[in-house]
């Protein structure tokens, strides 16, 4: 019954992920055309969540502006992923001396506070995409080094392990089969909040203005350029906060189920 | 001792991250496209107001046109001795400007800190002893929920309400004990969720293990089998956790302390990063990277003397 | 042993909040007068804070100007030049003290002048031989005549300061000067504590106390006006302006600042050299929509340089700048600018594209970046944006590689006369350093007026001058003009008095007073 759950997440999420960075694709999206005659109006049919303050199209820009902020989460988290996951298998199976050195680094990383990465890059660098990937890529890996290490070393101590390597399996035959699928179920697990966690830094730095460049829509950027008109355009400020916050709330969701199907598979 | 070699190991981390940040800010400084001389003097005489004499003379007086390993070597030595030079936008010694913020951010940290747990503690325990119970399964929803709310969304939800509808709060400032409310209370809300889910989790643990088992049956009420054994155990978890969220804190102090307009540290960085006041910013990444990393070496020391069993993972 | 010491650390913790929290616990008196700005003062150094201590009223110079900008007596009741125009001499009001109550001489005056005129943004253009003191009058001898000294000695970056402000170093560490207001204490760059000065030679102030406070965001400084968290709080942003309104215990007042935001650009570059491209530019711009947008009022649209408020500069019947996209593309055909497939058009092999710079510490300036990319779109112009350092334009104007920017030039309240910044952004080989002026441009004509307005003072040979630099400037648009700005305070019910002042934006603290 696990099983099914998380395979029902993974499976909605990748339906709902292709639908939505399809959407620009098949949907007649406009996140930039002005209308400066037509600005801060609100919901009608062709413009259902009404305009901004240029008279652009709140819908559109909210769907241009999600594929965004959720591929360079991606990009980021998934890098930390393979990344972080290498450095710890490496260090599980090559010996103490590395190990040691590559926990020591691994250590070291963790005593960086997250978000000042982040915002020095993003400070020095100008905004953008790309000090976002660096910075979160840069932050986030550690964990995964640490647990993949720790899981590694657990498992190569199993048993039916030892009983491979007896039997004359190669060590990476081994890796792919035994040690990598339950590396991977819990790496998953940080993955998921991870990648809400990277959302939520991608509009604190859209909010402070240290994100994306105009016109690219972005949540927190959208956020931050409507707040001022609050009291007489709420839908158009609250959509980016709906939108960050269920965006976030899924991955949250996501993250705790699989921590709690992962509980029931991890070997003692 | 095994503690000491914790606590140098710990030490030896702080100064290396410390290092490391002061060689980043310095490497990112100079791969910055155009002319920094420039840039300080505009930031710091204003657009009307700057003058190409001007630009030439902030040019000497920070040394901008000494060869590049020369600056670097100047800046370590100074940092080393505690000089963090002076901000280039105030003139005002950078470690002067970052004491008080400092201090500021510290008030903030710790009433938030205490704030956050004296809400947890209560509902975690009550959700703990009664798992699965109505009030367990609302706190995990409003939980998940509170989680997924960035910190700048919840503040600015407070303000609408707080400050512009029921007028209960002045929207910024330092001054009075009303001025520090809503911050404290954005930042205890975003620690919430964790530490509500940490204690429930230990509580519930405790309540059905064996020694608790062992304590009621020498005939012990509820109550005082918890109070006597159970709180012991489940506090390690908590407590470690709690050390632990002190540096959570870091990550939401600078999005708070803006948009209330707070003068601590995440505030000085910001308006530092966007004026391009280099010496305030590479005094606040150190202040803030170091800050966390002895934070860290506390919450390790405080996990050790609780359960000494853990002193072999703590040190690896 | 756990027990005692969770014990003991929960203690620990309650008592340092508790600690903490204990400055906090004098609370903000009622009585208190509190003025909110935006601008954060880090220092005394006069050259870049000096116009914000002359606007609160904590300094002054020798004359001052009324509300049109004319130069009437300060702390120098009378003045006289000498018939070659080349020395100027002041004579002192009687009776008159510095903030810490010395008497306000000759040779202080001369003394202050002296140390802060090298350091100075525009009086030190005066062409200053030398200083002298004689009795209760101050003499200025210049190399040569100089029209503007009048306006230029306002320079509030030499605003007169006491022999005890200065150190060894001359370096300003107090600010001991003449105006209604002094310093009682600081809390630097935050807020500053003011007392009125009895001793003032005008109208002495009517408020005990003021609390300044700077607070930086303006989103934060609307919500404590609708809050009525303040007496007085300085530029709210237009778009806030009737949410404060609203709220009640606050109200608004407007006036029209002589501030124009413009677009500049590189004449140098192929897409930009020709005059006619440039009008076409200018046509495509929706100067209503920016100003209803951007600014919050369709009106601020300029259909000049030079903002109305600037007396004399301003021609009501010069031909307004006007929004027409069909025109701009007939020009553009014209000129041989041919549409390529993807709309943008082509000469010569060049693509009529730019990339735009600016600055996001005025909010309006990006959205007007990205309301700009768009309308230029439209005649085929493909406009990029960049929001960063105000310092890459001019850096980009000195190498040559600036494209577009987009900037704000205020004309006065440095020094009430707009010829000190024309000649600065216009008529100078040098370039400014404030995001303003043109680029790639060059007019002997109007160099040459200008030279002939600053070494005159009559009146009737200045007013046409006014005319042929204007009009130069509205004929070539070396920088093109989008919309004027005007200012909006917030003043909170229980104040009367409060005197708007849009030339040099004085504050006039000592004129306020509060309703019984």
């Amino acid at each position: 019954m696990r099983q099914r759950t998380v395979r029902a997440w993974i499976g909605t999420s990748c339906f709902l992920g292709a639908v939505i960075i399809g959407l620009p694709f098949w949907l007649p999206l406009d996140a930039t055309s002005q209308n400066l005659q037509f600005s801060l109006q609100g919901p009608s049919w062709s413009n259902p969540l009404g305009t901004d303050h240029l008279g652009r199209d709140v819908l559109s820009r909210l769907l241009q502006g999600g594929p965004r902020s959720l591929g360079i989460a991606l990009i980021a988290v998934g890098t930390a992923t393979i990344f972080g996951t290498t450095i710890g298998l490496l260090a599980a199976y090559a010996g103490r001396w590395a190990d040691a050195l590559l926990m020591r680094l691994t250590d070291l990383m963790l005593a960086f506070p997250g978000i000042l990465l982040v915002l020095l890059l993003a400070g020095l660098l100008g905004g953008g995409p790309l000090p976002l990937i660096i910075g979160i890529a840069f932050s986030h890996w550690p964990q995964f080094a640490r647990l993949s290490r720790n899981i590694a070393i657990g498992i190569i101590q199993e048993p039916q392990v030892e009983a491979s390597q007896i039997a004359g399996l190669s060590p990476l035959l081994i890796l792919s089969r035994q040690v990598l699928p339950l590396v991977l179920q819990q790496c998953v697990v940080i993955a998921a909040l991870g990648i809400g966690s990277a959302i939520m830094t991608i509009s604190a730095l859209g909010f402070l203005g240290l994100g994306m460049q105009p016109p690219t829509p972005e949540w927190g950027a959208m956020i931050t350029e409507l707040l001022p008109y609050l009291d007489v355009a709420p839908i158009q400020v609250a959509a980016p906060c709906f939108a960050v916050f269920l965006t976030v709330l899924w991955f949250t969701l996501m993250s705790q189920a699989l921590a709690d199907q992962a509980a029931n598979r991890v070997p003692t | 001792m095994a503690v000491f070699y914790l606590i140098f190991q710990r030490l030896g981390q702080a100064a290396l991250v410390a290092f490391v940040l002061a060689t980043l800010s310095f490497v990112f400084i100079q791969i910055l496209p155009g002319d920094i001389a420039l840039r300080i003097t505009v930031a710091r005489v204003g657009i009307d107001q700057a003058s190409a004499l001007e630009v030439e003379r902030i040019r000497e007086q920070a040394s901008l046109s000494r060869p590049m390993l020369l600056q670097y070597a100047d800046w370590m030595r100074s940092v080393a001795t505690g000089n963090l030079g002076r901000s280039f936008v105030s003139d005002r010694p950078v470690s002067e400007e970052l004491v008080t913020a400092a201090g500021y951010t510290f008030r903030l940290a710790i009433i938030a800190w205490v704030l956050s747990y004296l809400i947890a503690l209560p509902i975690g325990i009550y959700a703990g002893l009664r798992p699965n119970g109505f009030l367990d399964r609302m706190t995990a929803v409003l939980g998940a929920t509170l989680a997924s709310l960035p910190s700048f969304l919840v503040g600015i939800g407070l303000i609408s309400v707080f400050v512009l509808m029921l007028r209960w709060f002045p929207p910024a400032g330092y001054r009075t004990s009303a001025h520090l409310v809503l911050p404290a209370v954005t930042l205890a809300l975003s620690l919430l969720p964790a530490s509500v889910r940490i204690i429930r989790n230990a509580v519930s643990e405790v309540r059905a293990s064996f020694y608790m088992t062992f304590a009621r049956f020498k005939g012990l009420t509820r109550f005082r089998a918890f109070r006597d054994h159970g709180v012991r155990n489940a506090a390690i978890p908590v407590v470690t956790f709690a050390a632990l969220q002190l540096a959570f804190l870091m990550d939401g102090f600078v999005v708070v302390e803006t948009l209330f307009n707070y003068p601590g540290l995440g505030e000085a960085l910001v308006k530092a990063l966007l004026a391009r006041d280099i010496p305030v910013i590479m005094g606040c990444s150190l202040v803030i990277g170091t800050l966390y990393a002895i934070v860290n070496l506390a919450a390790d020391l405080v996990v050790v003397k609780l359960d000494p069993r853990r002193m072999e993972s703590a040190v690896l | 042993m756990t027990i005692k010491f969770l014990r003991r650390m929960v203690l620990a913790t309650a008592a340092s909040a508790l600690l903490f929290s204990a400055p906090f616990a004098a609370a903000q008196s009622d009585q208190e007068f509190r003025v909110v700005q935006a601008f954060e003062i880090k220092n005394f150094e006069p050259k870049a804070n000096g116009w914000r201590f002359r606007t609160i009223g904590i300094t002054e110079s020798l004359v001052v100007s009324d509300q049109q900008g004319n130069i009437i007596p300060g702390i120098a009741e009378s003045w006289t030049t000498s018939a070659d125009g080349k020395d100027w001499t002041f004579t002192l009001r009687k009776g008159v003290t510095f903030h810490n109550g010395t008497p306000v001489t000759a040779e202080a005056v001369k003394a202050s002048f002296e140390k802060l005129t090298p350091t100075s943004e525009f009086f030190s253009k005066a062409p200053i031989e030398g200083i002298e003191a004689d009795g209760d009058k101050v003499i200025f001898r210049l190399s040569e005549p100089f029209g503007s000294f009048l306006s230029y000695i306002i320079d509030p970056s030499v605003g007169v300061l006491a022999p005890e402000s200065f150190d060894a170093d001359g370096k300003v560490v107090n600010l001991i000067s003449i105006g209604p207001y002094k310093i009682a204490d600081t809390e630097l760059p935050r807020s500053i504590d003011l007392v009125r000065h009895q001793g003032y030679w005008g109208e002495v102030g009517k408020i005990e106390a003021i609390r300044l406070d700077s607070v930086s965001n303006p989103e934060t400084r609307a919500n404590i006006a609708a809050a009525g968290d303040a007496d007085l709080v300085l530029e709210i942003p237009s778009t806030s302006a009737k949410k404060v309104d609203a709220a009640g215990s606050m109200h608004i007042v407007s006036a029209p600042l002589p501030r124009v935001m413009m677009l500049m650009l590189n004449a140098a570059k192929p897409q930009f050299s020709d005059v006619n491209v440039r009008h076409a530019l200018s046509l495509a711009i929706d100067r209503a929509g920016i100003g209803a947008v951007a600014m919050g009022d369709a009106k601020l649209a300029a259909n000049q340089y030079i903002p109305p408020s600037s007396e004399g500069w301003y021609f009501p019947d010069f031909p307004p700048l006007r929004y027409n996209v069909d025109e701009a593309k007939q020009i553009l055909d014209k000129a041989g600018w041919v549409p390529g497939t993807d709309g943008i058009r082509l000469k010569d092999g060049v693509r009529f594209e730019g990339l735009l710079l600016t600055f996001p510490q005025r909010a309006y300036l990006p959205v007007t970046a990205e309301a700009l990319q768009a309308q230029f779109k439209e005649i085929g112009f493909d406009l990029k944006i960049s929001v960063g350092e105000s310092s890459l334009i001019p850096e980009g104007q000195r190498d040559g590689s600036l494209e577009l920017a987009l900037g704000i030039r205020t004309m006065v309240y440095q020094v009430p006369d707009p010829i000190s910044t024309l000649e600065i952004d216009f008529a100078s080989d040098e370039v400014p350093v404030g995001a303003t002026g043109s680029t790639g441009w060059k007019s002997e004509k109007l160099r040459q007026a200008v030279q002939d307005y600053q070494s005159t003072t009559d009146e009737a040979e200045r007013q046409p001058l006014r005319r042929v630099i204007a009009d130069i400037l509205h004929q070539e648009l070396p920088v093109i003009p989008i919309t004027f700005s005007d200012e909006k305070w917030a003043i909170s019910n229980r104040v009367q008095g409060f005197v708007v002042d849009p030339v040099l934006q004085s504050w006039s603290l000592n004129k306020l007073s509060l309703k019984d």
